[in-house]
């Protein structure tokens, strides 16, 4: 290799890293090491719903609530969050298709964070980050739990070992492990994930690897040119498909770790047409028993309402199998003349409206109507309605 | 047995499509080939039902299946005596062949992955259960194509007349070949309706690898420029949460501009009648595919023009219509939907009414999405490299009709997301990238054009 070249891949190498800083958060003054380090007791969890044995520094955890939730709490010296910026956690063994969630007793209120990716192996997290890591923490919990598309309790119990767990101050090394774990970790699907690539997690901003990749191939480009490169332009187009070879990798790993999840899912769901995989089980689960009640003697007509867009609308998925409809208002009941005998309305969720035994009637909003309550359900609440229509 | 019968009810169109084209246009790069029939055996069958009207569906596949089977054999003998004519891919340097390799490995991991997802997965995606899935399903349930009506009208129908969703007036094409794949299997899955993404992500790929090798681009900058498309996030996304109509709007407009900018060797009125018939198949898709539609037919039509005119009726154009907007007004036709209306600070449109047109602040979500979050790799960073770097060959008028289209699609899609209340779809991620996922396939093959080396394409530029 030339002169040239040796001092162009030395620059490269030193962009790569200088980026690789800046991207992970570093600031003047942040150290190498964390300058405070805050311990977790393994011997001071305790299990709810979840079986918790000490074996050392190590504590076993198995076992889970009915809805499939290992929870494991400890109390600690409330600590403030302001000292303390990373998590690092380190676990073995469980399942890749349960997510986990470290859970924060304040004295504001319950908070929860999602931690990126499996829950197995060592983790760095930005808690700085988060938005929910704020205030003084006075108790501390973890919980794993399946993946949204199945009903918990269809997923195996749990068993893993957590390790060690502590929080450490701002610091250099927990931050670039924790820019790999976000670039890298499992990023499940959501019901908004054609919108954005599966990638968007909200409003939930953090380095970006495509600026990165972009960044540094600029800078490649910019000593290609710099040291007069004799085929610069054919280095510079196989540095962008390596560019994009590097994304489209963690595309792949994305992938690969959705499909594993899909396959358990589906494979975890086989055999409980009760409770088939969806965008909300328990959800499912209660249309999948109205489904059975209505299969000798189905409703003329169904309409659905609910206080929110999805009450409101995904049930209407659920029942398709049936001449079912949704409300975008309640007052729309008014355009039912006569509701054909037989015909129900299934009530989304719990809020928005309220039922009066004594009266028979039902209030959604400003909209009440003569009703009958039929299945009440934790999610579906059907009701056959009268005869007369709804009285705006 | 279901299952043999879906896979039979979704490969017997995509045959007939691909021996259709093999027939008419033996031209044709046989990666094109089975793209586009894929792609056209589907949407036509779609479009087929949906002229059907309100037909059964217990008879369909009884009756369905082999009338396709016989369509099918009977084009494959037709197209006997005519021999593919596809050039035949010269085996390049050990590294061009790596590289396609390379890109192949990756693409077959990734295709895999998405297939197992999109089979294994409920439907699991906002619009997928609230409208394009929404109709196949209820028809499969009622057991025939029965009318799908707002719920106002539905309120209003005797019980089991009609059925209803929140997207009664979304086109039926996609819906209808839905219910024919479940129809097949005589009972609704989801996986059943989802099969035919994957191979459409599939089929988008060979579509834009066959039609820039008959632009005269190498194997391995053709599979590239493919590959790079269909690792796009949003692809893989669409092509893995199955239920969603972008993925199949996409790969028709590639089809239309691809079809109507063909080089010159292929340009032919099979070619031509290929893209008009894929302009005409735009808006049975989704609603927007009419704009494209539109924005394609003046391109080609600028196209057609002699080269003395072709700038000067450019201009004028510009000049006439910027002068119509900011005066008295101009209005447009969308087929299907009556007239816009577009005057200076006020839209016109069919179904929400009057609009202000004013400037909304979402520049901020726009760059983000585009440049930061994982939606289109590097996309957006090459685009204007590439433009900058191939400013010479946009002066090729096929080139510059892919330019000027892609021009007009950014102009829609600007005002829409910056002058109209869509800009709120713009800043909750809803509809940015989906819209733009409408239009970059034309802009990866304009890219790769624009990459190309300069041979392969001034040869093919006139």
């Amino acid at each position: 290799m030339s002169a040239a070249g040796v001092l162009r891949f030395g620059l490269l190498v030193l962009g790569a890293a200088v980026l690789l800083v800046l991207f992970a958060g570093w600031r003047p003054g942040m150290p190498w090491q964390p300058q405070r380090v805050l311990e977790i007791d393994p011997l001071r969890w305790q299990g709810q719903g979840a079986t918790v044995r000490r074996d050392g520094d190590a504590v076993h955890v198995s076992g889970a609530t009915a809805e499939g939730a290992s929870l494991i709490v400890q109390a600690l010296s409330a600590f403030d969050t302001a000292d303390y910026r990373y998590l690092q956690l380190r676990t073995t063994g469980p399942d890749g298709d349960r997510r986990g969630y470290l859970l924060l007793q304040t004295e504001s209120g319950n908070r929860s964070i999602q931690l990126p990716g499996h829950p197995a192996g060592a983790l760095s997290v930005d808690l700085g980050a988060q938005k929910d890591w704020q205030g003084r923490v006075q108790a501390l919990g973890l919980v794993m739990q399946p993946t949204d598309y199945i009903a918990g309790h269809l997923a195996p119990a749990p068993h893993y070992v957590l390790g060690a767990m502590r929080f450490e101050s701002a610091n250099l090394r927990a931050a670039l492990a924790a820019l790999a774990d976000r670039w890298y970790a499992y990023r499940p699907w959501n019901g908004r994930s054609n919108h954005t690539g599966g990638f968007e997690h909200g409003a939930d901003p953090g380095p970006s690897l495509q600026g990165f990749v972009a960044a540094l191939l600029g800078w490649w480009i910019v000593l290609l040119w710099a040291t007069r490169h004799p085929r610069r332009m054919q280095a510079a187009r196989a540095a962008v498909l390596a560019g994009v070879a590097v994304l489209a990798i963690q595309l792949g790993g994305q992938l690969a770790l959705r499909a594993a999840v899909a396959v358990s899912s589906a494979r975890l769901a086989a055999g409980h047409p009760e409770w088939p995989p969806s965008a909300m089980p328990a959800m499912a689960n209660e249309a999948a028993g109205l489904l059975d009640d209505w299969a000798s003697a189905p409703p003329p007509r169904v309409l659905v309402w609910g206080n929110d867009n999805f009450t409101r609308e995904y049930p209407v998925w659920l029942l398709r199998a049936h001449n079912v409809a949704w409300l975008v208002v309640p007052a729309q009941l008014s355009l039912l003349a006569q509701p054909e005998p037989g015909s129900v309305l299934v009530l989304g969720g719990r809020s928005g409206w309220t039922y009066d035994p004594a009266r028979g009637e039902l209030q959604l909003g400003e909209t009440r109507l003569p009703a009958q309550p039929r299945q009440q359900g934790a999610w579906l609440h059907v009701f056959a309605i009268g005869a007369q229509g709804a009285t705006p | 047995m279901a299952w043999i019968l879906v896979v039979l009810a979704l490969l017997l169109p995509a045959a007939c499509g691909v021996l259709a084209l093999r027939l008419l246009l033996p031209g044709l790069h046989p990666a094109t080939r089975l793209g586009a029939g894929y792609l056209l055996g589907c949407l036509v069958l779609g479009n087929v039902l949906w002229l059907a009207g309100e037909i059964p569906l217990a008879g369909l596949r009884g009756i369905g299946l082999p009338l396709l089977a016989l369509l099918a054999a009977a084009l494959g003998w037709l197209g006997r005596a005519r021999p593919p004519r596809g050039a035949p891919v010269a085996a390049g340097p050990p590294r061009e062949r790596q590289v396609v390799m390379g890109v192949l490995i990756l693409l077959g991991v990734v295709g895999v992955l998405a297939t197992i997802q999109a089979l294994a997965l409920p439907t699991l995606t906002w619009d997928a259960w609230n409208a394009w899935l929404a109709k196949p399903k209820a028809w499969l349930h009622a057991g025939a194509f029965v009318p799908v009506l707002p719920l106002e009208a539905w309120l209003q129908q005797p019980a089991g007349s009609a059925r209803s969703t929140v997207a009664a007036a979304y086109p039926e094409a996609l819906p209808r070949f839905a219910a024919w794949l479940a129809a097949a299997a005589g009972s609704w899955r989801d996986a059943y309706a989802h099969i035919a993404w994957p191979p459409l992500w599939a089929a988008l790929g060979l579509l834009c690898y066959g039609r820039l090798r008959e632009h005269a681009l190498a194997p391995s900058a053709a599979v590239v420029a493919a590959g790079g498309l269909l690792t796009l996030p949003m692809f893989a996304a669409h092509a893995s949460l199955a239920g969603y109509a972008d993925l199949w709007l996409a790969s028709a407009v590639l089809l239309a501009a691809s079809s109507l900018f063909a080089p010159a060797p292929a340009a032919s009125w099979p070619q031509r009648a290929l893209g008009l018939l894929s302009l005409l198949l735009l808006p049975t898709i989704k609603l927007e595919g009419t704009v494209y539609a539109a924005m394609l037919l003046a391109a080609w039509a600028l196209f057609r023009l002699p080269p003395r005119w072709r700038w000067a009726t450019l201009v004028a154009g510009v000049v006439v219509g910027g002068g119509l907007f900011v005066t008295v007004g101009l209005w447009l036709p969308l087929p299907g939907a009556g007239w816009v209306g577009l005057r200076w600070g006020e839209a016109t449109l069919p179904v929400f009414g009057s609009i202000a047109l004013s400037w909304r602040p979402v520049a901020g979500i726009v760059a983000e999405s585009l440049f930061l979050l994982p939606n289109w790799s590097l996309l957006w960073y090459l685009a204007p490299v590439a433009l900058l770097l191939g400013w010479r060959r946009l002066a090729a008028p096929r080139i510059a009709a892919l330019a000027i289209f892609l021009l007009g699609a950014l102009l829609f899609h600007g005002v829409l997301f910056f002058f109209t209340p869509a800009s709120a779809w713009a800043q909750d991620l809803t509809s940015l990238n989906r819209l733009l996922m409408h239009v970059v396939p034309v802009w990866v093959l304009l890219l790769a054009l624009l990459l190309s080396p300069p041979a392969a394409v001034r040869g093919r530029a006139s």
